[in-house]
C-alpha cells in the first residue's frame, strides 16, 4: 500500500511539473549563469593541478657555469634591462585538452627565464612571449591568425601539436618564420616556411631502421606495431618498412593499434604480428602503448629485442616500473632512438647539463625534462643566439634567413643542421639520430653523438 | 508475413552453416586460434562496460553513453586514494569569487578570499581494500547523483535528451579529469600478476586478461540470475517492459532506476579499476573510448540480455583481433605497406548494422509512463525581418570587427551549417543521428580529392563534395527505415566510426603524408580564402570576405530549411516524427519521406564540410571523427534543434565560436574550461530546457507578448466609488 502510494505521487508529480517547472527553471538559470560567471572570475583558483608527483629519473648533473649558454646564444651574463622595449616572441602549444604536451611549455618558459635572468635577454632587451593554445583545429587557425596580425611578433616557436599544425602553418607560413621545436605530425615535416631543428619522426624512425639492419646482426623478422595516427602510420609503413627492406629485411609484419590502445589491443598486437618469433620488434607508440607493450612481453612470456623512441621514457614508465618492485628507470634491454644525445648521459658540449641543470632550476619540481621540454628550450636558446647576432629589432626577413642558413650545432641535438636538404621533409633541417640501450641499469650510447658515432639515415 | 519469416529463418540457417565451417577452418591453424583468443582481453574490456549500459537502460531506459567515462573517473578516484590518500574534487564555482572580483574591480587587488578545495582526504597512501571500497562507495555517490540530478528528472524525455544529457556527462567526465590531472597518462600499480599462461596446444593467455574474462562472466551470470529470479530484478524487466504495468503492481519506477543506477556505477567503477589495473595506466580517453565497442555489444544483447551482450563483446573483440591477424598476411587487401585501414574496426560494426535491419522490427522500445516528445518544432515566423537582422549583424561583424571576432564569427557559420542539417534529420524527422560530421567529412574529403588531384574549380567542387555526403546520408537512411531511436543513433554512430576508419584513415582519400589539402576558393580571378590578403579594411587576416561568403550560403541554406519547414513535406516530416503507423495510415510516403531528409541533411551537411575544408586550408579525420559527431549534435541541441534560430544559436556555441570566444575576451574563461561548462551547459540545458535556448527565447518573447498583449486589452470600465459600493 505505502509503495502504491509513493507510486501515485511519483505520477502525480510528472503531472504537476510544468508548474513547478518554469520557477526552477528559472532559478536553474540564474544559478547557471553564476555559476559560469564565478567559475570565470575564480579562473585558476579552483584548477589546482592535482597531477600525482612524478619520479623524473634521478640522473645527478653538476651543477653548471652559463660558460657554454652564453657561448651558444651570444649573449652577455647578467639580468636583461626592463625598461628596454621587450622582444616578443610567438609560442604555440597544445594544451587544455586531450591530449596536451604541458611539458614542452614548461621548457619554453624555463629557457625564457633563464634567459631573461642569466643571460641578459637579447642584447639586455627582456624576451615577452605571446602565447596562444590550441585544443581543437579552430585554435590552430585562431593563433595563426592573432600571431600572424601581431606586429610585434616576429618569430614564432611550437612545442608540440597534434591538432591545428596545419591551419596555424596555412596562416603562419611564409609571413613569419616558425621554428618547430618537437615535430610530430606530417605538417611539421612538410610544410614549406616551417623549420625543425631535429631529425624529427622521420630522422629517428629510419635510424632505427638503419640500426636494426646494420647494427643488429641476423635480423630476418621485424614485428612492428604502431599506433593510428598519421605520423605512427606513416612512421611505420612509409618509412621504417622500406629502409629495413633496403638492408634486405624482407620479413616484417605489421600490426596498428588505436591512438589509445588498451593493454589487450597492444597485447593481440604483438601476437598477430608474430612478436615471439620475430627478432626485433619495433613499437611506434606513445607512453601509454610502451607500458602496455612492456606488459604485453611480460605477460606473453615473450623476450624479443625491443628498438623503439624516446616516447617510451618518462614519469609514467619510470613509475610503472617501480610499481612492479624493479628498480630501473626504462625497461632492461631496451634501445631507444632520440635525437643524437642522451638525457641519461649528459655532457657538456651538446649543452645536455646546462639544459638539464636550467630545467630544474627554473622549472616545476616535477618537471617532465626527458620528453618534448628538451627540444622547446633548446629552440628558445637558439632563437636567442639569431636574436643576438641580428640584434633586438630583427626583422622577419632577417631572422628566416638566419634560420635557414643556420648550420648548427644545435643544442642537445646531434650533427649538422641542413634545412631543406630533403625534398620531401622540408621542414627538416637535422640528419642525424642516435641510439642507446638500457642494460642493467646503465645507460651506454651504442650509435649516438655521446659516443660520436650518431647514425645519418639519409646517407646509410 | 509467413515468406519473411521463412526467408529469415532460412538466413539463421545458411548464418550458422556459414560460421561453423569458419570456426572449423579457424580452429585448424594454431596462429588463428591464437589470435582469435588473442581477443578475449579486449572482449572482457568490452563486456564490462557494456554491462554497465544494459544496466542502465534496463533501469532507466537511459542509454548511457558516459559509461567508459564513469570508469576512467572511479578509476582515477582510486589511483588518488592509493597515491595521495585524497579523493579530488570537480572544480566547484565559487561565489566568493564575484566578491572578490568585485572588490579587484573596486582596487582592492590584494584581497584574497577563500577558494573551495581541490581534494579531500588524509594525505596518507591508502592500502587496495580501503582505497577499493571507499572508491566504490564513491560510484554509488556517483550512480546516485547521476540519477537524480540528471536522469531522474529526463524521465519523461525524449530518448534524444537523453542522448545529450549523456554525452554532455562523458564531456565533464572527462573535462573534471583532465582538469585535475591534465590528460597525460599516469602509470597505475597493477593489481594482478603480468604472467602468461599456458594452455594445451601452446595457446598463451596473459593472466589478468584471462582473470577478467572470468570475472565478467561470473558478474554476467550473477546478473543474468538476479534478473531472473529476484523481485528487485523482475520488478525491473516489468518496469522496462511496460512503467505503467509495474506502478500498477506496486514497485516504484524511481527507486528501481535510482537501485540500477547504482549498481551500473558500482559494477562499471570496479570493472573500471580492473581495467586501469590491466592497462598499468589511466589516462582520460582510453576507456572512455571503448564505449563504441561496448555500445555496439550492447545494441546486439538488444539492450536487455546480459548473456547476448557479453557474448557479443567477445565475439567483437576476438572478431577483430583475428582480423588484425589476417592482415599480416600477403593476400590481405593493403593499401601502402600497411594492410588497408579500418577492415578491423569496422567490419564487426558492417555486420552489426545488417544484423539491426534485418531484426530491425524487432528491437525492443522502452514503455515509459509518460513519452516525451521531441522539441517543438515552431513554424518560422518574420523569416524576412530575422534575416535581415541576423544576417546584417554578421556582416556588420565581419566587417568591422577585428581577426580574432572576424575567425570566431566564420567558425559560427560553418558551425550553423551543420547544425541546420541536424534540424532538418533530427528537429524535423525526428530521427537521431551521430553521424553527421561524419558526412560534412566526406565532403571536405571529396572536395580534397576534387579540387587537388583532378582540378575541379569552385563552386563546382564543393557542391560534388555535397552531392558526395548525400549520396552516404542516403546510406545512412536504410538502416533508418528499419531502426529508430535510441538504436538508430548506435546504428549512426557505428557508420561513423567505419566511415572515420576505411575512408578518412585510407591513404588513397586522405592524402596520404601530405594530407588533404584543400586550397582557397576562388572565383573570376578574386581570391577569398581565409588567408588571403585584401586591402579591405584592416588588411590582417583572415580575409572578411571568406566570411561574408560563408554567411551567404548560411542564409541560402536557412531560407531552404525555412521552406522545408513551411512545406507539405516539412507537414510531412513532422508527421512521421510524431508517428510513423499513423503518417502511413494517411498517405504519406515513410520511407520517401526519410530518404529525401537525410539525403538533403547530409547535402547541407556536406557544405558545411567543404566550406570547414576551406576554413582550415585541410581536412582531418580528427575534425570529422565519430566524436565530433557526437558533439556538434549536443551542441545543436543546446542552441534548439528544432528551429533554424536553434541552428544558428548551436553554431555559435561550437568550438572556436563567438560564445568561447566571448567568454575567454570578456570573462577571462580559461580555454582549458570550456569542455567542463559545455559538459555542464549540455546537461542543465537537457534537463531544464529541452527546447534549447532557441526555444527558451521563442517561450520568453511568446510571454512577453502575451503580457502586453492582456495590458492592451481595455478592461471593464471602472466603478465609480459610490457609498453603495
Amino acid at each position: 500500500m505505502t509503495g502504491r502510494q509513493r507510486n501515485i505521487v511519483g505520477v502525480e508529480s510528472v503531472v504537476r511539473r510544468p508548474d513547478r517547472r518554469r520557477h526552477h527553471r528559472a532559478s536553474f538559470a540564474i544559478i547557471a549563469v553564476l555559476c559560469i560567471l564565478a567559475l570565470a572570475l575564480a579562473g585558476c583558483s579552483t584548477s589546482k593541478s592535482t597531477t600525482s608527483k612524478g619520479t623524473s629519473s634521478n640522473t645527478k648533473v653538476p651543477k653548471v657555469s652559463n660558460d657554454w649558454a652564453l657561448a651558444y646564444t651570444g649573449g652577455k651574463a647578467g639580468k636583461a634591462d626592463p625598461s628596454l622595449a621587450p622582444v616578443v616572441i610567438g609560442y604555440v602549444n597544445e594544451e587544455g585538452g586531450v591530449p596536451a604536451f604541458p611539458e614542452a611549455t614548461q621548457g619554453f618558459d624555463a629557457a625564457v627565464q633563464y634567459v631573461n635572468d642569466e643571460l641578459g635577454g637579447i642584447q639586455g632587451h627582456p624576451i615577452k612571449v605571446e602565447k596562444c593554445f590550441v585544443v581543437a583545429n579552430e585554435d590552430g587557425q585562431k593563433c595563426g591568425t592573432r600571431l600572424a596580425n601581431d606586429d610585434n611578433v616576429k618569430l614564432v616557436i611550437t612545442g608540440a601539436m597534434t591538432v591545428g599544425n596545419q591551419a596555424l602553418y596555412n596562416t603562419l607560413a611564409a609571413k613569419k618564420p616558425v621554428l618547430v621545436a618537437n615535430p610530430v605530425v606530417t605538417p611539421d615535416f612538410l610544410t614549406k616556411g616551417v623549420y625543425a631543428y631535429t631529425p624529427g619522426g622521420p630522422g629517428v624512425v629510419q635510424g632505427m631502421a638503419v640500426f636494426v639492419g646494420k647494427y643488429l646482426k641476423n635480423i630476418k623478422k621485424v614485428s612492428v606495431i604502431y599506433g593510428d595516427s598519421e605520423a605512427e602510420v606513416f612512421g611505420a609503413e612509409g618509412l621504417l618498412v622500406p629502409k629495413l627492406k633496403s638492408f634486405g629485411i624482407k620479413d616484417v609484419t605489421l600490426q596498428k593499434i588505436s591512438d589509445a590502445p588498451t593493454a589487450p589491443d597492444v597485447q593481440n598486437a604483438l601476437t598477430a604480428a608474430g612478436a615471439s618469433s620475430a627478432d626485433v620488434v619495433i613499437p611506434i607508440v606513445t607512453v601509454q602503448g610502451c607500458i602496455a607493450t612492456y606488459d604485453a612481453l611480460k605477460s606473453l612470456g615473450i623476450k624479443t629485442p625491443i628498438v623503439t623512441t624516446g616516447l617510451c621514457f618518462g614519469t609514467p614508465m619510470t613509475k610503472h616500473l617501480a610499481d612492479l618492485g624493479s628498480t630501473d628507470t626504462v625497461p632492461d634491454g631496451w634501445y631507444f632512438g632520440d635525437y643524437g644525445y642522451s638525457y641519461f648521459v649528459p655532457e657538456k658540449a651538446s649543452g645536455m647539463t646546462t639544459y638539464l641543470a636550467k630545467i630544474r632550476q627554473y622549472g616545476p619540481s616535477n618537471v617532465e625534462y626527458t620528453g618534448f621540454a628538451g627540444p622547446t628550450f633548446a629552440n628558445v636558446m637558439t632563437a636567442t643566439k639569431f636574436y643576438n647576432q641580428l640584434g633586438p629589432d630583427a626583422s622577419t626577413t632577417g631572422l628566416l634567413s638566419a634560420i635557414k642558413a643556420f648550420k648548427g650545432p644545435m643544442m642537445i641535438v646531434a650533427g649538422p643542421m641542413n634545412c631543406g636538404f630533403s625534398p620531401l621533409f622540408q621542414s627538416l633541417c637535422g640528419t642525424q639520430m642516435g641510439i642507446m640501450l638500457y642494460k642493467n641499469g646503465k645507460w651506454t650510447a651504442v650509435a649516438s653523438g655521446v659516443n660520436n658515432k650518431p647514425i645519418d639515415p639519409y646517407t646509410s | 508475413m509467413t515468406s519473411s519469416v521463412t526467408v529469415a529463418r532460412i538466413g539463421r540457417i545458411i548464418a550458422a552453416v556459414a560460421g561453423v565451417a569458419l570456426l572449423a577452418v579457424v580452429l585448424t591453424d594454431h596462429d588463428q586460434v591464437t589470435a582469435v583468443f588473442g581477443g578475449i582481453g579486449s572482449g572482457a574490456l568490452y563486456a564490462a562496460i557494456a554491462l554497465g549500459v544494459v544496466l542502465t537502460y534496463k533501469g532507466s531506459g537511459v542509454v548511457n553513453f558516459a559509461n567508459g567515462a564513469t570508469a576512467m573517473y572511479v578509476a582515477y578516484i582510486y589511483d588518488s586514494l592509493r597515491t595521495q590518500g585524497q579523493i579530488f574534487l570537480p572544480p566547484l564555482p565559487n561565489p566568493l569569487a564575484l566578491v572578490e572580483g568585485a572588490l579587484h574591480a573596486a582596487g582592492a587587488t590584494g584581497i584574497n578570499l577563500p577558494d573551495w578545495p581541490t581534494q579531500i582526504g588524509t594525505g596518507t597512501p591508502m592500502n587496495f581494500w580501503p582505497a577499493m571500497l571507499i572508491s566504490l562507495a564513491a560510484s554509488v555517490v556517483l550512480g546516485l547523483l547521476f540519477h537524480f540530478l540528471i536522469f531522474r528528472p529526463l524521465r519523461g524525455a525524449p530518448p534524444l535528451a537523453k542522448v545529450v544529457a549523456s554525452v554532455g556527462l562523458f564531456i565533464l567526465l572527462q573535462a573534471i579529469v583532465t582538469l585535475r590531472f591534465t590528460s597525460q597518462a599516469l602509470a597505475i600499480e597493477p593489481i594482478m600478476r603480468k604472467q602468461p599462461v599456458t594452455f594445451p596446444g601452446d595457446l598463451v593467455i596473459p593472466f589478468d586478461d584471462l582473470v577478467l574474462a572470468i570475472i565478467v562472466v561470473v558478474v554476467t551470470a550473477v546478473l543474468w540470475a538476479v534478473f531472473r529470479f529476484t523481485r528487485f530484478g523482475l520488478a525491473t524487466r516489468a518496469a522496462a517492459e511496460n512503467e505503467k504495468g509495474a506502478v500498477l503492481l506496486g514497485f516504484s519506477p524511481d527507486v528501481l532506476a535510482g537501485t540500477n543506477w547504482v549498481l551500473s556505477t558500482v559494477l562499471t567503477g570496479a570493472f573500471g579499476i580492473l581495467a586501469a589495473s590491466i592497462n598499468s595506466f589511466i589516462d582520460p580517453f582510453t576507456v572512455s573510448l571503448l564505449i563504441v565497442a561496448a555500445l555496439a555489444a550492447a545494441l546486439l544483447g538488444n539492450f536487455s540480455s546480459f548473456w547476448l551482450t557479453t557474448g557479443a563483446a567477445f565475439g567483437i573483440a576476438m572478431t577483430q583481433s583475428w582480423l588484425g591477424f589476417l592482415g599480416t598476411k600477403d593476400w590481405f587487401p593493403h593499401a601502402g605497406s600497411g594492410p588497408i585501414p579500418g577492415v578491423k574496426e569496422a567490419l564487426p560494426f558492417l555486420l552489426i548494422v545488417l544484423v539491426l535491419f534485418l531484426r530491425g522490427d524487432r528491437l525492443p522500445t522502452r514503455g515509459t509512463i509518460a513519452v516525451g516528445r521531441l522539441p517543438f518544432s515552431p513554424r518560422p515566423a518574420n523569416v524576412a525581418v530575422r534575416a535581415v537582422i541576423a544576417g546584417g549583424l554578421c556582416l556588420l561583424g565581419l566587417l568591422t570587427l577585428s581577426s580574432q571576432w572576424r575567425t570566431a564569427i566564420t567558425i559560427t557559420l560553418v558551425g550553423t551549417i551543420v547544425c541546420l542539417s541536424l534540424v532538418v534529420l533530427t528537429g524535423f524527422l525526428g530521427q537521431i543521428s551521430l553521424a553527421q560530421m561524419t558526412l560534412a567529412g566526406v565532403s571536405g574529403f571529396a572536395l580534397s580529392k576534387l579540387v587537388t588531384d583532378w582540378n575541379v574549380p569552385f563552386p563546382i567542387g564543393p557542391l560534388l563534395g555535397a552531392t558526395a555526403a548525400a549520396v552516404f546520408g542516403l546510406l545512412t537512411a536504410i538502416p533508418a527505415l528499419r531502426v529508430r531511436g535510441v538504436n538508430l543513433a548506435v546504428v549512426t554512430l557505428a557508420f561513423a566510426v567505419t566511415i572515420e576508419t576505411f575512408v578518412f584513415k585510407n591513404p588513397s582519400w586522405n592524402g596520404g603524408l601530405r594530407g588533404a589539402a584543400v586550397p582557397p576558393p576562388h572565383l573570376f580571378g578574386l581570391k577569398f580564402g581565409p588567408n588571403d590578403v585584401t586591402s579591405f579594411g584592416d588588411g590582417k587576416l583572415p580575409n572578411p570576405f571568406f566570411g561574408v561568403f560563408c554567411l551567404i550560403v548560411v542564409m541560402v541554406l536557412a531560407l531552404i530549411v525555412v521552406n522545408v519547414r513551411r512545406s507539405v513535406t516539412g507537414r510531412q516530416m513532422l508527421a512521421v516524427r510524431s508517428n510513423e503507423r499513423a503518417a502511413a495510415a494517411v498517405g504519406i510516403n515513410v520511407a520517401g519521406t526519410k530518404m529525401l531528409a537525410f539525403g538533403l541533411a547530409a547535402f547541407v551537411a556536406g557544405l558545411g564540410g567543404a566550406l570547414s575544408g576551406y576554413n582550415f586550408g585541410s581536412v582531418t579525420a580528427l575534425t570529422f571523427g565519430s566524436i565530433a559527431s557526437l558533439t556538434i549534435l549536443a551542441f545543436a541541441y543546446l542552441g534548439g534543434i528544432s528551429s533554424v534560430t536553434g541552428a544558428v544559436l548551436g553554431g555559435c556555441i561550437v568550438t572556436g565560436g563567438i560564445v568561447f570566444t566571448g567568454l575567454q575576451e570578456w570573462f577571462h574563461v580559461d580555454q582549458k574550461y570550456s569542455l567542463y561548462v559545455g559538459g555542464l551547459g549540455l546537461i542543465v540545458t537537457a534537463i531544464l530546457n529541452p527546447e534549447g535556448i532557441a526555444g527558451a527565447f521563442r517561450k520568453g518573447v511568446e510571454r512577453l507578448t502575451r503580457t502586453s498583449a492582456r495590458r492592451r486589452v481595455p478592461g471593464p470600465p471602472p466603478v465609480p466609488a459610490t457609498e453603495d459600493a
